[in-house]
């Protein structure tokens, strides 16, 4: 039989500083037995100290290595930002459902993200971009608290020189050097975004980003089941067992992480 | 499956016998109260009117819930790079004398750790390996409502052999492949059970059955889930929360409560070894910090809507997927309540 609880070791093999209390953390994926698909999150253990759910960054379609964009806020990755290079953490996994991709093809795909909130949104970017093709476009729309606290610095000029993507970004508050745009993300969602009735939007954010971009998203005309949610709960064991993650009818952590807003709308406070 | 027959005074001889092959746990009266007592050698001063006796009184203190699911239960765990190996439990034990209030939890544990894409091998393990025994309920108290939940005094399913009293003797019936196959072993105690026998078994059985009605004549209403979904008014579960001392005793006792806790211990054997042991716990969900996040975020910061959740849990949300209750009446929660909460009458409320 096999055991859920049991995390498989791997190896921290690089730290990217991304912004003053966000690092990306890689993986040591050779040899082991896994794999995801976007939307998924794993279970990372700091021996010792405890486990908390993360979704991936990185590509589903890269299989040697395995990488988790983490804010410093608890005890979990409190413990993680103290560990160096060449340690060993646990990981269990995949859980949660995967976003249903294939009704995605041949529409356009808006990726709504707030501060680290690109994290897992950058996995599902990556495996929309490994197929381009399918989608009509693929649109990025990113807002931080200031030009410091943007993620994937390094990466996101890239990701604008593809022609299959559409990024815009915005700070909540500028600097001398910022020449973009300043607002909360939802101000970028102002500017006309193309077919809205058919278009599909991934949200992940801070809470009040998510109440905010949904609200937003809705007066625009988008269908509430083409809204999908990353919910942040406190998905404890992934299986559907433990209970703490309980959202309305729903274990987060077994029939989500994301959920559409068609599912959520009726659930009390939803985002808190 | 088979309905047979065994005479009085050959109870205590046959547990006897099985506790050569197994580890039995039975019901016995300790000041007073009903407890599971591992069969030992202080058995032999037990007579089988002591077990008759306690038999015929309601749930013993314990539930069947720490059977299968220890309050605490090492299930994980990293030694350096390597992971620890937890052996599922194996040995093969016969639980004596529980009572359908306390297999309707089983029921609804399966649905959580079993029936699911996950499946708890610890559970599963232990449930396999165990023989469960169990008994009518001939004299409800003023603190059982099975009957509300729809449940008769007497075991109806998530048992291997049900078992009654009668006057001269005992009635075992089979119900599993696992209780025919413990019985065809002792063929030579046994005689199959005659209709008389069953007209004893159901008259007692419509006695206890009349008593729980007495106890709680009215029904819940039909709709119960859709009202506590409806039920959002907050004065309303601050008020029914009032007397609540949040000691979390009625989560507890709850045999149907699947919650836990998954946390880990670091082991240092030296100071090169690194590793750490993860335990499951039972947990709570009236605890504050329970649906909190990493970020601080809490759905239910405020405690009654902690202490609705529990009904959203047992009455609501597992109702609307598995068409049962997540509660099966054995009253233990109200039993121990400082504060004298009466889930019954709340629900009755509502």
């Amino acid at each position: 039989m096999r055991n859920p609880f049991q995390p498989f070791p791997a190896i921290i093999t690089d730290i990217i500083d991304e912004t003053p209390t966000i690092k990306t953390f890689v993986l040591d994926l050779k040899n082991k037995d896994f794999s995801f698909s976007a939307g998924q999150f794993v279970e990372l253990t700091v021996p010792g100290v405890g486990e908390a759910p993360f979704t991936p960054s990185s590509s589903p379609y890269d299989k040697l290595k395995l990488e988790m964009t983490i804010m410093r806020v608890g005890k979990v990755t409190s413990a993680l930002f103290d560990l160096p290079v060449g340690s060993v953490v646990g990981i269990r996994g995949p859980f949660g459902k995967r976003y249903p991709l294939e009704e995605f093809e041949n529409r356009e795909v808006l990726i709504l993200g707030g501060g680290v909130g690109l994290a897992p949104l950058r996995s599902l970017f990556l495996a929309l971009m490994q197929n381009a093709k399918k989608y009509k476009k693929i649109l990025i729309r990113y807002g931080a608290r200031t030009p410091q606290d943007i993620v994937y610095k390094r990466q996101i000029p890239e990701w604008k020189s593809w022609k299959e993507a559409d990024i815009k970004l915005t700070v909540d508050v500028g600097d001398e050097n910022w020449k973009g745009k300043v607002g909360v993300v939802t101000v970028l969602l102002d500017e006309p975004l193309g077919d809205v009735k058919n278009m599909v939007a991934v949200v992940c954010g801070p809470p009040i980003m998510m109440k905010f971009g949904t609200i937003k998203l809705l007066e625009k005309g988008f269908n509430e089941k083409n809204i999908y949610l990353s919910m942040e709960k406190n998905m404890s064991c992934g299986l559907g067992q433990c209970g703490h993650c309980r959202c309305g009818k729903y274990f987060v952590c077994k029939d989500g992480p994301v959920l559409t807003w068609e599912q959520i709308k009726d659930i009390e406070d939803p985002f808190l | 499956m088979s309905i047979l027959f065994l005479t009085k005074g050959k109870l205590h001889p046959w547990l006897l016998r099985l506790a050569d092959n197994f580890t039995i746990y039975y019901p016995i009266q300790l000041e007073n109260k009903t407890h599971y007592k591992k069969l030992d050698n202080t058995f032999l001063t037990v007579t089988e009117s002591d077990l008759v006796d306690s038999l015929q009184k309601i749930r013993p203190v314990e539930s069947l819930k720490g059977f299968f699911f220890n309050p605490k239960i090492k299930v994980a765990g990293l030694k350096d790079t390597a992971t620890i190996d937890i052996p599922f439990p194996q040995s093969s034990r016969i639980i004596f004398g529980a009572k359908n209030c306390d297999l309707r939890p089983l029921k609804v544990h399966e649905k959580m750790y079993l029936e699911n894409e996950f499946v708890d091998p610890f559970y599963q393990s232990l449930l396999e390996k165990t023989i469960i025994i169990a008994a009518d309920c001939p004299m409800p108290e003023q603190t059982c409502f099975c009957n509300l939940l729809e449940l008769k005094p007497y075991p109806e399913e998530n048992a291997d052999i049900i078992f009654s009293i009668i006057p001269n003797g005992y009635i075992l019936e089979t119900t599993s492949e696992k209780g025919e196959a413990l019985l065809r072993d002792f063929n030579h105690l046994f005689r199959e059970a005659k209709s008389e026998d069953l007209i004893l078994r159901d008259e007692n059985r419509k006695k206890a059955i009349a008593l729980l009605d007495n106890f709680n004549p009215n029904s819940w209403r039909e709709d119960l889930a859709k009202a506590i979904e409806d039920k959002k008014d907050e004065k309303f579960w601050q008020e029914q929360a009032k007397t609540c001392v949040e000691c979390f005793g009625c989560l507890m006792v709850c045999p149907t409560c699947f919650c836990f806790l998954l946390y880990d211990t670091p082991i240092a054997e030296s100071e090169k070894t690194k590793g750490f042991e993860r335990y499951k716990v039972w947990d709570a969900c009236y605890y504050s910090a329970y649906a909190r996040v990493g970020g601080g975020m809490n759905p239910r910061a405020e405690f009654w809507k902690r202490f609705r959740n529990r009904f959203h849990c047992k009455f609501m949300n597992f109702f609307n997927d598995y068409k049962f209750n997540a509660c099966s009446g054995c009253g233990r929660c109200f039993s121990v309540c400082m504060g004298k909460i009466d889930i019954r009458k709340i629900l009755a409320h509502i």
